[in-house]
This record gives structure tokens, C-alpha cells and sequence, in this order.
């Protein structure tokens, strides 16, 4: 699939409609509808999980952890780079997020090359930040003053032959007390990446 | 598969951050290519410099015998430079820099012993630390070896210090030479880190940079070479990445011919 983003992520809670990234069109989607660009939603830092994640069938969502735990090696490892030969398996995210036009509570949740380009800079901002802002949630939405003069204003295209893939720029909006929605954590609780002081193990950064 | 394991890259460093921010066609041919990137005599007589000061102030040795197991150092290491023209010049400047550390290092009180790491039983002990740049999709370890670690010193600080020979005292830490004691910094909470500066002339002691910011602006750094060398292999990226025909750092017979034959300058 290259670089496309795999649709088949799991997004609702208990069934229901999906809230999906899609890469390949370079646009949020709930229930198949195209989200507007200005979509902002909460997300549940504190509930991120990292792990090995495969959507092609059988979708095999149960090596995902919390943030701070080792992901541990790829289930299921690829032979070589050809077609059939490529690991299934992809590390990804999930992370839990709410808002009104998507019904309350669903998950984010994937492994497509694109999304992990613009999350991940996007948690090392919500990380940073995070610690000024005990308590809190951050509201994020593409930062549309980013490419704001191309066709896609706050997302970056990536070409990969005759198709364009849209990386999402993303951007914290503000930070909000938690919606109650989101109050009862169902997954365990991520380690938010703070330096060691007591020199029982390696700091980080 | 993150970008650094694409490259067989398990760690960082303060110069590997560095040559991804200043030398990026120094990184890919040192550290995707796997070319070595030996020290000139300048190096070498630094570290012979070090071996001699941490003589006296870990092992309470002379000056006289530091001086003497500095040269064997100095001798052993530029054995082979044959083409290095200032093998010498870097030679006569031994003695002067250890007197003139000695003198620096002397407020600081007595240095804590190396240990050896049972991981490389070959090299000489030294005080490893270690920092981890975490992301939420991959993790690279930083590592440093501490020059001096002074536990107890007079001001009551825990103090590691840094000891830099140079032909010019500077008036403040180069950036360069930031990263590094912010790496140490991070890795050591609690610390004091300093740096000495030793010339010919004179010596200073700094402590420049604000350690939390130069921290997030080398993960950025970082995030960024991750995404550019997962692009593709090393000959893919020695053809796209931004290069000068005259770099500063392909500067020798064999590194110009890398240059050449990696580069196409």
C-alpha cells in the first residue's frame, strides 16, 4: 500500500462509525464523511499506546502498549522488501479523542507512515507542554498557517510515483480540562517522558 | 524500522548530533558509509593532555610522570600519521598544557576513579553516561564519556568537568561544544558541568548554554535526520543530501577521494 494510510483502523468505542486520518486524501473522515479542515479535537495524552499494529486481516491490535514500555520485537517480520514479503505488522499509535461532530469518545489509532510524520512531532509538543499544563488536555487541529498558500493548507505533500500522500501538520490549539467523556481512562495510563534523577536507570529526553 | 536502525545506528553522541546539525555529508560518509574519521595530531596531543592531568588529580601521580606517560600516549597514537605535518608542533605543546591544567583542575580537589566497562574490557576505564531521546516511535541512547568527575569539591557541588586544549581561549562556549555539556548535563542532574579550556597562554573555565532548550533543539535535530535517513540507503542519500565540492571536512588524500567516489565532487 506505500505510504497510503490502511483504512481499516478500529476507531469507535463499542462499534459504530470511525474517525479516520486519511492519508491518501489529506483529510479527517467520521463515518465516511469528509471532516472540515478546521476540526479540532481533544486528545487523552495521558492514554497514548505505541506497539506493533496490523490492520491487513487477521488486524491484530494486542501488542500495543503504554508509552514508556518497551514495544519489543515485530511479531511477525518481513522476508524481504517485494510484495508478500513485507512485514504485516508496523508500529503505530492509538490514542483516545473526543469531540462533539465525532459523537463523543473515539480512538485514533495508526500505523501509516504519513500519520506517524505528523503525530510525532506533534506528541513531542504535547509532552513538552504537558508539564505547564497539569491536569489538561490539549485541543489540536492542522495548523492551517502552514502551507496556507497550497492546495492543502496544514498538511505536507509527499509524491511516491503518480500518488500524493498528505503528511498532517499539526498544532496545539489551546488546553482544556478534560472533557468527562474522557475522565474514565480504559487503557493504562501512559509514562509521561520525564528525566531520571535518582540514577536507578537511564534518563531521557 | 526507524531511520537509524535502516543504518545500523544503535547510539548517538554529542559529535554525532553535531555533524547532523553542522556536517551532514561528513555524517553520511562516517556514519552510513562507515568510513572511519581518525583525529588529527591536534586531537591526539588533547588526549595525551588529559592522560597526563588525569594522572595527578585521579591518581595523585607527578608532573614529571605525567608528562612522561602523556608522551608514551602522544607517541602511540601518531605512530602511524605519517602525512600529519604538525606531529611535532602538537609534540612540544604536551608539557605546557598539563602544567597548565594541573593548575586549573587544582580547585576542584581529587578526581573519582574510572571504571571499566565490562562491555569493552579493551579500552581504557572511563565515566560513561548515558541519555535516551525518546519519541513516542523510536529511541536512540546518547552516550558520553566524562572527563573529570569531582563528587566532592570544595563548593559542595558534584562538578564534572570537560577539558578542552585549544590554541585560542575562547569568550564562550561554541555551540558545538554546548550540546556536549548539555548531554552531560541532562544525563548527570545534580551536576555542575564546566568546561576547561587550557592554551598555551591561558586558561578559562565555561559553562555556557541553556541545557533544557539546547536539549529540545537536538530532538528536533534529531527527528529530522530520523525522517531523512529512513529515505533510503547511504548512496541514496550521499545523492540527495546538500554538499559543498570544497568541504572543510573531506580534507585529507582519502577523504576527498570519498568525496569523489560517495559524492560525485
Amino acid at each position: 500500500m506505500g505510504l497510503g494510510l490502511i483504512n481499516n483502523e478500529e476507531s469507535s468505542d463499542g462499534g459504530g462509525a470511525f474517525f479516520k486520518y486519511m492519508a491518501n486524501q489529506g483529510y479527517y473522515t467520521f463515518d465516511g464523511e469528509e471532516l472540515d479542515d478546521d476540526f479540532a479535537f481533544v486528545i487523552d495524552h495521558t492514554t497514548v499506546e505505541t506497539g506493533w499494529i496490523r490492520f491487513v486481516p487477521p488486524v491484530d491490535f494486542s501488542h500495543l502498549t503504554a508509552l514508556g514500555v518497551d514495544n519489543g520485537a515485530n511479531p511477525e517480520p518481513g522476508t524481504g522488501k517485494g510484495e508478500g514479503e513485507r512485514s504485516p505488522y508496523s508500529l503505530g499509535f492509538k490514542i483516545r479523542v473526543y469531540s462533539k461532530k465525532i459523537d463523543g469518545v473515539k480512538h485514533l489509532m495508526s500505523n501509516s507512515y504519513m500519520a506517524k510524520l505528523g503525530y510525532e512531532p506533534l506528541f513531542d509538543k504535547i509532552f513538552a507542554e504537558a508539564k505547564n499544563n497539569a491536569g489538561k488536555m490539549p485541543v489540536v487541529s492542522f495548523d492551517l498557517d502552514r502551507n496556507k498558500d497550497t492546495k492543502k493548507p496544514g498538511r505536507q505533500a509527499h509524491k511516491n510515483g503518480p500518488s500524493t500522500n498528505w503528511e498532517p501538520l499539526m498544532k496545539i490549539v489551546k488546553w482544556v480540562d478534560p472533557p468527562a467523556d474522557l475522565a474514565v481512562a480504559e487503557t493504562p495510563k501512559a509514562e509521561v517522558v520525564t528525566p531520571s534523577t535518582d540514577g536507578s536507570e537511564d534518563p531521557e529526553f | 524500522m526507524n531511520g537509524f536502525e535502516r543504518h545500523d545506528i544503535d547510539h548517538g553522541s554529542a559529535s554525532m548530533v553535531n555533524d547532523a546539525i553542522n556536517n551532514p555529508g561528513k555524517f553520511i560518509a562516517h556514519r552510513c558509509f562507515k568510513n572511519d574519521w581518525p583525529i588529527g595530531s591536534a586531537g591526539d596531543r588533547g588526549n595525551a593532555i588529559e592522560a597526563g592531568i588525569e594522572q595527578v588529580v585521579v591518581y595523585g601521580k607527578t608532573i614529571e610522570e605525567a608528562i612522561a606517560y602523556a608522551y608514551k600516549i602522544y607517541d602511540a597514537d601518531v605512530a602511524l600519521k605519517l602525512t600529519d605535518r604538525f606531529v611535532q608542533s602538537n609534540r612540544e605543546k604536551i608539557e605546557l598544557g598539563i602544567m597548565m591544567g594541573v593548575e586549573a583542575f587544582k580547585p576542584y580537589g581529587k578526581a573519582l576513579e574510572p571504571e571499566l566497562d565490562p562491555s569493552r574490557p579493551e579500552r581504557k576505564p572511563q565515566h560513561k553516561v548515558k541519555i535516551n531521546c525518546k519519541t513516542p516511535f523510536w529511541e536512540l541512547p546518547l552516550i558520553g564519556y566524562l572527563d573529570f568527575v569531582f563528587p566532592n569539591p570544595p563548593s559542595g557541588v558534584p562538578t564534572i568537568i570537560d577539558l578542552k586544549t585549544i590554541a585560542k581561549i575562547p569568550r564562550v562556549m561554541s555551540k558545538q561544544h554546548q550540546r556536549q555539556r548539555a548531554i552531560y548535563a541532562a544525563a548527570k542532574p545534580g551536576f555542575d558541568v564546566k568546561f576547561i579550556y587550557v592554551s598555551p597562554a591561558s586558561t578559562v573555565t565555561l559553562e555556557d548554554g541553556d541545557v533544557p532548550q539546547i536539549m529540545s533543539d537536538m530532538k528536533k535535530a534529531l527527528i529530522r535526520w530520523e525522517r531523512f535517513l529512513n529515505l533510503g540507503d547511504a548512496d541514496f542519500l550521499a545523492s540527495i543530501v546538500p554538499m559543498s565540492p570544497d568541504d572543510s571536512e573531506f580534507n585529507t588524500t582519502a577523504r576527498k577521494e570519498l568525496l569523489r567516489e560517495k559524492f560525485g565532487f
